[in-house]
């Protein structure tokens, strides 16, 4: 613990092993400084090697079927001290099919194998009919499949040993006939299945705009002491829809949610996610920076 | 547990597993619409739609380049014509291959070597092929003492 005096304001910054807290005596208010994270991509390997400020990264589970071959790099950071964070992508919690027990265990062997603190996937579906869709698609928000839902999220934290972490996904399209809005429903998978949210602050621009609903409504009625981690990403417009594509620059509007969403909450982590089109180095140190200071 | 309870908690299962195959249906034919051209279910903007199964389309696409460089090597992004046998690919295979985009890519590889020469009129040249070979075999060197040493006295390495 150290103490820092300031010109105008003395501020208490306690250090600890998952965060940093900045108690300010003026406003008696406590604002936690998230933890700093990024997602591990090989073409990132070496550039978030040289990162000091890197504190956990995020893993895609599907990237790595067998422990056994699991690259230095993430046991090297893993060493640091940097957080080792397993994603799905796979788990299909918003699918009629039943959730596979191979895909949990797996899922599980990763989180034991980083001593993870949590893993997340998301409430999505990305296979029906014996079809696999390589992409996340959003479910019909009725109470029907609510209860469906809810149920592959209890089968899924019955085989995990960590917390179970839901994130909220982007979308261009919407089914017709929802029985509720977005936030209602990703509430209510969260509340009724006690999992921790996973906040993608750029896919909740993107489907702001694409289907024109209050950003800033909807994170208020999000059950915010919930949340674990934020994501966010670069995307693009392209016929007046907006794209998460994680292959363009952050966008300002994501970075202004951002903004907002720190007003009205402590958010323990946030992390940066870029899949391909990789910029130079520059550009994502400014990224970087730009969400920890927004 | 009392048979009452026993009776009710069968019930709830009953209507739950309903529910499922329901949502199943619904499921499958949004999925059909968007990755095998099936009719668009009633309701939805079909527009959307349509834009959704063309960037579902490129996404798979760009996942295989970056899986298997082999796939970059012969279907460059800016080639038109060749990333065509791509999107030849996805429509006879609309299910992207359960086990990833490496799984998909190697066979999408297979599928040209089968079919390219009967169905595409176009096959990955063997100079292509090749070539991505011999890049591979010297990128597998640069990465050993011997490559560093390489790297070191010869500058056009």
């Amino acid at each position: 613990m150290a103490a820092v005096a300031a010109a105008d304001a003395v501020a208490v910054v306690v250090a600890n092993m998952t965060n940093v807290t900045t108690i300010t005596k003026e406003s008696k208010s406590i604002q936690i400084i998230p933890q700093l994270g990024i997602g591990f991509r090989p073409e990132l390997a070496r550039f978030i090697e040289q990162q000091e400020n890197i504190q956990f990264v995020e893993i895609i589970a599907e990237d790595f079927m067998h422990l056994e071959c699991i690259p230095q790099a993430l046991r090297d950071l893993q060493k640091r001290g940097v957080t080792i964070i397993p994603h799905s992508l796979s788990l299909s919690v918003g699918g009629a099919e039943r959730v596979a027990v191979e895909r949990i265990e797996h899922l599980n062997s990763l989180a034991q194998y980083f001593d993870s603190p949590f893993v997340s996937d998301h409430i999505a579906f990305v296979r029906a009919g014996n079809i696999e869709s390589g992409h996340l698609l959003p479910v019909r928000r009725t109470e029907a499949n609510l209860a469906v839902v809810c149920e592959n999220v209890h089968s899924v934290k019955a085989g995990l040993s960590v917390p179970f972490v839901l994130e909220n996904i982007a979308t261009t399209f919407d089914w017709p006939d929802n029985e509720m809005d977005e936030a209602t429903f990703v509430t209510a998978v969260l509340e009724q299945t006690d999992s921790r949210l996973l906040l993608d602050v750029s896919n909740l621009f993107a489907n702001s705009h694409n289907l024109k609903f209050d950003a800033i409504g909807y994170l208020q009625s999000l059950p915010l002491e919930r949340l674990e981690y934020v994501h966010m990403a670069g995307g693009i417009f392209k016929n007046g829809l907006y794209h998460d594509s994680h292959c363009h620059s952050l966008k300002e509007q994501s970075l202004k949610l951002l903004s907002a969403l720190k007003s009205i909450c402590s958010v323990p982590r946030v992390m940066l996610e870029r899949d391909d089109s990789f910029p130079d180095m520059a550009e994502l140190v400014d990224e970087l920076e730009a969400i920890a200071n927004a | 547990m009392p048979e009452e309870e026993l009776a009710l908690e069968a019930g709830a299962q009953a209507s739950l597993d309903s529910k499922r195959l329901a949502m199943a249906q619904e499921q499958k034919e949004l999925i059909e619409a968007l990755l095998c051209g099936a009719p668009h279910p009633t309701g939805f903007d079909s527009a959307r739609l349509q834009s959704a199964s063309e960037t579902l389309a490129r996404k798979r696409i760009r996942c295989m380049q970056r899986a298997h460089p082999l796939v970059q090597e012969i279907c460059p992004r800016d080639n038109d014509s060749i990333l065509e046998a791509l999107h030849q690919f996805i429509r006879e295979n609309p299910s992207v291959h359960p086990q990833g985009p490496y799984f998909d890519a190697l066979a999408f590889l297979s599928y040209l070597g089968l079919k390219s020469s009967s169905r595409l009129g176009w096959k990955p040249s063997r100079l292509a092929v090749g070539k991505a070979a011999w890049k591979a075999g010297w990128t597998a060197i640069g990465q050993t003492k011997l490559g560093s040493w390489l790297k070191r006295y010869l500058p056009n390495y």
